[in-house]
Parts: C-alpha cells; structure tokens; sequence
C-alpha cells in the first residue's frame, strides 16, 4: 500500500509534465526527461538520508529500505554496485535502464492518490494511456507553489529548491512556464544553483546530483548529437534525392563497365544484396542492443545511436550499389518503397532528435520525431516477409 | 499484453504467414504476378505466367543448372529457326576451351549470355539486353580486329555492326560477303517482279473444276438456309478439295452415317479442333508464332495444385476453398488482341486469336486473310501505311484479275512465309520465321521482285518501312560496294573459280 | 552420306574418348600422348577419305558436283576443312571429354589463328619442323588440358590454291607439301 507514502519529486515532475488538453506528458526531449527522473530518485534518496557525497564518489550511507518500494529499488540497486561511484555515472545508468520503470511507477502512484485518472480512449497498439487530473487542483496547487518560491524572496523549503533545480537543470522549466516569466526570476533560479539559501545538510548531495543531471543531458543531447543529425542528414538527402533524380542509364557500351555488373552481373548482385541484408542486419542488432543497455558497456551507450545511423547511412549506399535505385515492379518495387520508407524515416528520426535536443523546444519537431520513431518502426514490420521472397524467389526459380 | 509484445507477436505471425502463402503460390500453384520480377520481353509476356516453362531446373537448383535449364528453354522453341537461319554463332562454335578467353567477355555458349529476360530496361531489339557494340568482344583485338582486317572497316564504331544492315549476329543468309558479290549490280527492281512462291496459292484457288457443286453440300436443310453461306462454300477451296460442310459440322457423322446421323451430330460452330484435324501442320506452326504460342507444346501447363497438395500430406486436411487459392491462374487458351503490347484497332480487342480469326469459316478465303485480317488488328504506321502503297496497289490490280498471280504484295506476302511442302504451297503459320531480323525476309521475299542492294537499302531505313516503302531509301547500305571492292582487289583464279563453282545446279 | 561420314566419325572419337578418360585417371592404361595420336589417326584418316573418295572423285575425275565454301547454298559439297570443322563442331555438342580444332597462323578465318600461348608455340614448332609432332599442357578457365599439336600440309593442289586465292587468306605463297596449319587436340586433364 502506498496511500500513506509522501509523493516522490519523481512523481511532481510527472505531474509538472502532464499536458491537460492531450492526456499525455508535454512532448519534451526524451532523455532530459528521463534524467530528470533518475536526478528526482538520487535526491529522493538524499532527502531520505540513504546516499551521500563528496567531491568524487556518490556512496551508500545507509543500506536500510526508506518503505517507500519506488526508492526502495533504486537504493537496492545503487548498494548492489558500490563500483559505480559517481552521481553523474548513476544518472546515466538510472536514465536509461530505470527511467520508463520510475515514470510509470509515478504514473500509477497519481493514480492511485486520485490526482489521475486513467483513460482508455483508443486502441492500447497505437496510443499510450491518457491521463486526465481529477480535479487539477494538485497540479494548480503545485505550480503555483512553485511560482510563489520563484517570485518571492523568502527562504526555501529545500524540497522546492530540489524540484527547481531538478526541472532547471533538465530545461525543462522552460516548457512547464513561460517565457517571459523564467527571464524574470532567473536571478532567483541562479541563486537557488549556488545553494547558500538552504543551510540543509544534503546540500551537497543535491548539488552533486544537480550537475550530474546537467552534465548527463548535455553530453546526451551535444555529444554526437552533431554528427547524428549530419549522418541521418545525409543518408536521407541522398535516399529522397536518388528517389526523386532521373536514374543513371545502363551503359551503352559494351564491356565490364562498373555500373552494368553492378546493375546487371549476377554475381555482383548477390554480392550487393548481401551487402546489403548485412549492414541492415548490423544496423538492426544495434537498435535492439541500444534498448538493452545492460548488455552495453556504460561507457560506449553514447555511441550506439551513432553507429545505428551510421549503418543506417550505408544501408543507402549499399541499396544504391545493388539497385542504381531502380524501383523494379511487383514484389522488388514493394520491397523497395518499404525499405527507403524505413531509410528516410530512419533519418527524419535522426534529423529531428538533433533539433529536438536544443532548447527551446520545438514542440512540431518533437511531434515530426515521435511521428518518425513510429513509422520507423511500423515500416520495420512487413520488411522481412518481403526480403524473404525476394531472397527465396531467386533460389526457387 | 503490452504494447511491444503484441505488436512483435503480430509482426512475427504476418511475417511467416505472408511467406508460406508466397511460397506456396511459387511451389504449388497460384497467382504469380505479384512475384515477376519484370516485364518479359516481346511476345514472351503471352506466357510469362508458365514459369516453369524456362525455370525447369526445380526449387534450389544450383546456378548452373538453372542456367543450364533456361538456355535449353531457348534452345526448345528456337533452335530449329537458328538452324534453318544457318546460325552464324551457334553455341557449339564456342564449346571449344581455345574459346575460354572469350568466355570471360561474351559466354557464346549461352543464349542468356545475350537475352536474358525480364530486364525491360536493357531489352533492345530481338530481346537482346547487351548493348549494341557486343561484337566488340570477341572481333576487335590483335589478329582478329576487323578494323584492321578490313580496310574499308577502319573507321567504323562497333555499334553499327548490326544496326547498319551489313551483319547479324545469328542469320546472316542474304548478307555474307559472296552472296553480295554475286547479287551486286541488281537493279532495283527485276524485269518480272513476281513472288514464284505465292504464284501457285494464287492460280490455286482460281481453278474452276470444282470436286464438289452444291448439290454435294451434305448439311440439313435448317442450315442451308441462307445462300450465301451456300455460294461462299461452293466457290471455296474446300469444296475444291471434296470437303462438305458435314466434314466440319459433323465430322464422325459425315464418314459414317447418313443423312439422318449428320442432323443428330450437326454442330453449328464447330472448333478449330475441326480445322487442325486437316491442316495439321499450320495448326503446329500457328502454335510455334505468337499468334498461338500458348498452345505450343513447349509451353508448361498449369500447375496441378491437388496433386502436389497432396504430395506434402495435405490432401484431406486443405479445405476445397484454400486449395482455390493455390490454383494457377489460367490464362484463357488462345490469347486475346488486348493483351498484345502492339499497337491495335480498340474495337478488336475482344476478338482472340484462332483459325477463324483471319480465315472466314466458309470462304475460307486466303486474300481476305492475307491483308483484312491483319489490319483488322494491328493498327501501326507500317500497317496503315501498307493501303495506298505500291505493294498494297499490285494487290489490288492481282486480286481484282488485272495482273498476273504472284504480282501483287500482301502482309502475307512477306510476313507468312510460303513452303513448298508435298508439292503444296503452304503458310507457315509461324510468322517468327520472316520477322526479325528483317533481312530474313531477303531471300524468300524481296528478291523475287527487287535487287539485293535496294532491298538491303529499303530494309536499313526505319521511316521508309513507316511508309510501307512508298518513297526511295533515304541512305545506302555500303556492305556491297564494299564487298565488290575487296572482290576484285584479290581476284580468284579463273581455275579455281571454275573448279569449285562448276557445274552449278538448281541456279535460278 | 556425308551425315553417315560424320557420325561414324563422332561414334569412334567417343570410344577413344572414353578410353582416354578411363585410361589416364587410373593412371595406368592409355597415356594422354598415345589417346591423342589416335585420335588424330582417325580424324586424318576420315579426312582423306573424304578428301579423295568424296571431293576428288566427284569434282575432279566425275565432275558431277562442285565443292563450294557456300555449299548449301550452291548446292555443293562442303570443302575438306569445313567437313573437318563440323566434325569437330559435332564432337563439342557430344562430349567434354576432348576437343580439336583446325587452326592456322595464317588462318582464312581469323578466329581459326592461335588464340592461346600454346596454340602459338606449337603451330609455330610444327611450322618449321613438320617431321614432328607437339606435345603440351596448358591451364584455360581453371582447368588444365593435355594439348598436341599435329602439322596440317596441303596434301593437293587444290588445298594450296585456295589458300592462295581466297580473298581473305593473308598467304599467297603456298606450295604443295608446305605446312597450312596444325590440328589442336585437347584432352582435360584431372
């Protein structure tokens, strides 16, 4: 039973997030979100007295359980790996493998409070749960709490400077108030960041967690997200741009020219074709890897997306070498526009999270991105079936 | 249930599902079309469904077998038309391992080296699918370069070896070096043009000393009731022949029984099974052309999906409406005008293509056949530029009794090659044989009438074949001249010459 | 009687075939040199009998029918080497088990010159020394041949005139007894 338990800073910011005309949480970067909930846990814990900090390491204070099961799993988890010792490594870790437990432990826990209230408006294949407030005073209440501690001048309950800094350092503050309101409390948001208001003893540990956060969604967001968008830039341009431009001619000339045996050698074509099927395999084990992080060294998950878009980018080289982008008919042209649709999609996604990353927000782009993750995966789905008759249809005839 | 897992569970099902149905209708019989990879080239797309036609080779043959079963898929309804064209490259010449440098380049041993099917993109003319210049892989290096073998060859880009109407790959009858020298200086067109093998259809039907009159016409008197059908059998080459309308309408009844017996069995449209039962051969050529290639003995069936249902242990266990669903689609018998890729008149689109056709069920009348009949289809340039042509005109004046037989120039004149055939003049029914390349119709055709330079002129000119030769060639075909001059550059010696020439038989 | 010439031809070369391919695997029996010489016995020998009994007798003493390159189409008999070739064009429809060729360094056909190191070599050796036949191995499209090369000489004086004349023969000087060419016979080796 949790009835009697205090709501969590995981839960406000859920509640924070929740968008009251769809029902579903504020389209905000996905990993600014999830470090927001992993930073929530940390300082959670903090504010329990189980974790502490020092200029270095994060550690264990006190292994007991808080009672509360949602604290209780990640204090669990960070005791059963004292290795990991930073605050900064621990945001890593509880983002991405924690992050979409804890939303909807908070979710349900809402709901379970009666701040929510589940709906089931359409086809649970195609659309997540809506969530709509019972009477929105929680939610009213707790905006405006936070406004009141933004515009005034008093001594903050730490817990508030918590929740601040936890939204701040995500930027997500900037989707949750407007504009004009932020720039005129920033002075008091800055002073919140250096702390000295609050003489709590957990100071430290909430800073700590509050730059790991911060540190953690920049090198998620900056890190490669460059070269992402370029690759998916670019591998997308060249899919949308082969598609649209006038195909190379066969040659008229006889002899082993590059083209002919590419287009028209069978040998080469097998070559070409399995080329092919293996980088978009490569491509495919790497997503599948990316959402099992336990099977990734921490260190390197950064670069996964990279990789993935980086197959993704040969995958249209390799399909330009096996087909000249020619579109055949029948089975091959239906296999063709499933696989560029996968292709292009694949990069809308990249493109996208590229702009979605920096703040502000562009709430379309974030639209157009989750569209894309989609249809990339929907596009996924009749692909084998068509490659295994393209394949089979060779060695049957 | 979440989300994820149901939408794996699904992918999973749709995934193998979609497969076993396509690999169903690949081993044991369904629609197809989905499954073809490309357009088919020429008239094949009359039986791209019979797959199993060419890819004979079985489910996981090796490449080599495959290969080995499709170019004998070629080989089953070409070969004799290769060798009646006295092939310039047969596949043997090549078997040779002294060949294997020019395997790498061009493997002549292979039909599919050149025609390789379902590749519409590179499909030029003859459903060849290397480019124009392939000579150049086997005649344009060392010793063997005809560039420096031949003087007047010199300059020449090797794309103009076939296009030019100098050479063929395959039939090169009207078109070897001799052959021109002998045939040089012909004017263009002969003192008496007349095609010898048609004269005899001609003066044929107009022979007067019927077998039969009307009083033989053995029919019952319901079906006698419209003269015309009377008078069109009378004057027809059946009634010539003793045929009586019982010999079509009630074929058993008309050997055995009487009178009586002929109105019992008396069938009032009687299929071409009727006519083939006499004219055997053109039935089997008719098949072999592509007005009837469907019906070509070569061609696969379709798939029996029972027996090989059954053969997989599923017999009982498929119920009947599934089994539908792994049926071969059949495509109806003969083909229809609409399915052509040629240009045609709209209005015969519905019509498909038998004996009665072109032939009228009692006139059975070979003029009509010979122009009407194809250009109640076909409706491109040469076609509709055949009426007001010269050709069309002599036509004209030999039917209408104002010229000699043999004068006048018909589609079928050219298009329908005319065999000696037990002292018969027949039709060869497969119009393959005088089609393509067009110097095929030289020998059997043009030269009856024309000089071997104009025909070869006439032939090289696209738009005046457009015009159905109303006009001069626009340029000139130099494989003459060329041959003339190399012919008396290294004269033969006059012992030599009468030694291998004499004594010359059956010269015209 | 020329099809019957040529299929009692294409009936001996397979036995002989089939001797050398049991033969030579075993690696006993019939070496790759001496199924070669019989073969080329055979082929030379059907050869002059087509020569003299068919083409001599009927053009020259009968004179009742011509020989023409162009036979078909004059109504004629094929000339000697073209028999030779269709035999050998046979042969390649029938078995891979050997093959010949009637080859030249001054060939009429310019597909009928060398076209391999070793048809070079060997046309060249029996060239100049025609007493002897030549002997080789050689690797074409990864497998490798047995190859003999016998000396080819114009046996009459029709051979060195047409050689002569023909318009496409790059010699004009041929004599009676000179060497024309060479047959090829190759036998794959194991």
């Amino acid at each position: 039973m949790t009835q009697n338990l205090a709501p969590t800073l995981a839960e406000d910011v859920v509640l924070l997030l929740l968008d009251d005309q769809s029902g579903t949480l504020l389209p905000i970067q996905e990993a600014a979100f999830k470090c927001a909930l992993a930073g929530a846990m940390l300082m959670d814990l903090a504010f329990a007295y189980r974790i502490d900090t020092d200029l270095h390491s994060l550690m264990v204070s006190d292994r007991t359980p808080v009672g509360d099961p949602m604290l209780d799993r990640v204090l669990e988890r960070i005791s059963g790996h004292p290795e990991v010792s930073s605050a900064h490594a621990w945001v890593e870790i509880l983002s991405s493998e924690e992050a979409g437990i804890i939303r909807e432990q908070a979710l349900a826990r809402l709901v379970e409070h009666g701040v929510l209230q589940r709906h089931r408006k359409f086809p649970r294949l195609f659309r997540a749960h809506r969530y709509a407030r019972v009477d929105g005073v929680t939610e009213r209440e707790l905006k405006g709490h936070i406004r009141d501690v933004l515009h005034s001048d008093d001594i903050p309950d730490p817990r508030d400077v918590a929740l601040i800094c936890l939204v701040d350092a995500c930027s997500i503050l900037a989707d949750i108030f407007p504009r004009e309101e932020i720039e005129q409390v920033a002075p008091r948001i800055e002073q919140f960041h250096r702390m000295d208001l609050i003489g709590h003893e957990v100071t430290g540990t909430i800073d700590e967690a509050r730059r790991a956060i911060v540190l953690a969604v920049r090198t998620r967001a900056a890190r490669f997200g460059k070269w992402l968008a370029a690759f998916s830039f670019g591998g997308g341009l060249a899919a949308v741009a082969t598609l649209l431009a006038p195909r190379i001619p066969m040659p008229d000339r006889f002899g082993p020219g590059l083209f002919e045996l590419l287009w028209s050698d069978e040998t080469w074509q097998q070559w070409s074709g399995y080329t092919l099927l293996g980088i978009s395999l490569a491509g495919l084990l790497v997503a599948l890897l990316m959402k099992t992080p336990l099977l990734v060294r921490r260190k390197s998950r950064d670069w996964w997306p990279l990789v993935h878009v980086g197959f993704g980018a040969g995958c249209v080289l390799a399909l330009f070498a096996h087909t000249g982008f020619r579109f055949g008919v029948n089975l091959n042209a239906a296999l063709m526009w499933n696989y560029l649709a996968l292709l292009v999609f694949g990069a809308l996604v990249g493109i996208s999270m590229r702009r979605t990353a920096r703040p502000p927000l562009n709430a379309a782009l974030n639209r157009l991105r989750r569209f894309s993750i989609r249809a990339h995966l929907l596009a996924l789905l009749p692909l084998p079936a068509l490659l295994a008759l393209h394949l089979l249809i060779v060695y049957l005839y | 249930m979440s989300r994820n897992t149901l939408l794996w569970i699904l992918g999973t099902a749709g995934t193998l599902l979609a497969t076993a149905v396509a690999v169903a209708w690949m081993t044991v019989g369904g629609d197809r079309r989905i499954l073809l990879p490309g357009k088919t080239a020429d008239a094949h797309h009359q039986i791209e469904l019979a797959c199993e036609t060419c890819h004979a080779a079985g489910a996981f043959a090796s490449a080599k077998k495959a290969e080995k079963a499709l170019n004998k898929a070629c080989r089953g309804c070409h070969e004799a038309e290769l060798k009646a064209a006295g092939d310039s490259h047969p596949p043997r010449k090549f078997r040779n391992p002294r060949m294997a440098a020019h395997w790498e380049k061009l493997d002549a041993r292979l039909c599919t080296a050149c025609h390789v099917e379902h590749r519409p993109e590179t499909t030029r003319t003859s459903a060849v699918t290397v480019p124009t210049d392939f000579c150049v892989a086997c005649h344009s290096e060392g010793e063997r370069d005809v560039r420096a073998n031949r003087p007047s060859h010199a300059g020449l880009a090797f794309d103009t070896c076939a296009s030019s109407g100098c050479h063929n790959y395959h039939d090169n009858q009207a078109l070897y070096a001799d052959f021109l020298v002998r045939h040089a200086d012909q004017p263009w067109l002969v003192p008496v043009p007349v095609h010898r093998l048609s004269v005899q259809t001609r003066t044929r039907a107009s022979r007067t000393e019927a077998a039969l009159g009307r009083g033989d016409a053995m029919a019952p008197e319901s079906a006698l009731r419209d003269p015309a059908i009377l008078d069109a059998w009378a004057a027809s080459g059946h009634a010539t022949a003793g045929e009586n309308c019982a010999a079509c309408h009630a074929p058993v009844a008309a050997k055995a029984a009487g009178q009586s017996g002929i109105e019992a069995q008396w069938v009032e449209a009687p299929d071409t099974a009727v006519c083939e039962g006499c004219h055997r051969w053109q039935a089997k050529t008719f098949a072999q052309g592509r007005h009837g290639m469907r019906q070509h003995p070569r061609v696969s069936k379709p798939r029996d999906p029972h027996r090989r249902i059954a053969a997989l242990g599923l017999g009982t266990w498929l119920p009947e409406a599934a089994v539908a669903w792994f049926t071969d689609p059949a495509p109806p018998r003969r083909m229809t005008v609409a399915e052509t890729h040629l240009p045609i008149h709209a209005e015969a689109a519905h019509l498909s293509l038998h004996c009665g056709s072109c032939h009228r069920p009692h006139a059975v009348d070979t003029e009509a056949a010979a122009v009407e009949a194809c250009a109640s289809c076909h409706n491109d340039s040469h076609t509709q530029a055949y009426f007001g042509s010269p050709h069309h005109a002599l036509w004209k004046a030999e039917t209408a009794g104002e010229a000699e037989p043999g004068t006048g120039v018909s589609c079928a004149t050219c298009h329908l090659e005319k065999v000696e055939r037990r002292g018969n003049i027949v039709a060869n029914h497969n119009q393959n044989d005088l089609l393509r390349p067009n110097s095929k119709m030289i020998r059997p055709v043009c030269l009856d009438c024309h000089g071997l330079g104009f025909s070869l002129d006439a032939l090289a000119d696209p738009r005046l074949i457009a015009r159905n030769f109303r006009g001069k060639p626009e340029s000139r075909v130099e494989s003459i001249a060329w041959a003339v001059r190399r012919a008396a550059e290294n004269p033969q010696e006059e012992e030599t010459e009468s030694r291998v020439q004499s004594p010359r038989r059956n010269s015209p | 009687m020329n099809r019957n010439l040529f299929r009692r031809t294409g009936v001996t070369f397979c036995v002989m075939a089939a001797l050398a391919g049991t033969g030579s695997a075993a690696g006993e029996g019939v070496p790759y040199r001496q199924v070669a010489d019989m073969l080329y016995t055979v082929m030379s020998a059907d050869r002059e009998v087509y020569t003299h009994m068919v083409v001599q007798r009927l053009v020259e003493d009968q004179q009742v029918i011509a020989a023409s390159e162009h036979f078909e189409d004059d109504a004629a008999l094929p000339l000697p080497a073209q028999m030779f070739r269709f035999g050998a064009e046979r042969v390649e429809e029938q078995t891979e088990d050997f093959s010949y060729a009637l080859l030249s360094l001054w060939p009429i056909n310019k597909q009928n010159g060398p076209a391999t190191g070793l048809e070079r070599e060997g046309l060249e050796r029996v060239a100049e020394n025609p007493e002897e036949n030549f002997y080789g191995e050689e690797e074409l499209a990864g497998q490798r041949y047995f190859a003999a090369v016998y000396p080819d000489i114009a046996v009459a004086e029709a051979c060195a005139s047409c050689h002569n004349n023909h318009k496409d023969s790059p010699r004009t000087d041929i004599e009676v007894g000179d060497v024309l060419g060479g047959v090829v016979i190759r036998i794959p080796m194991p």
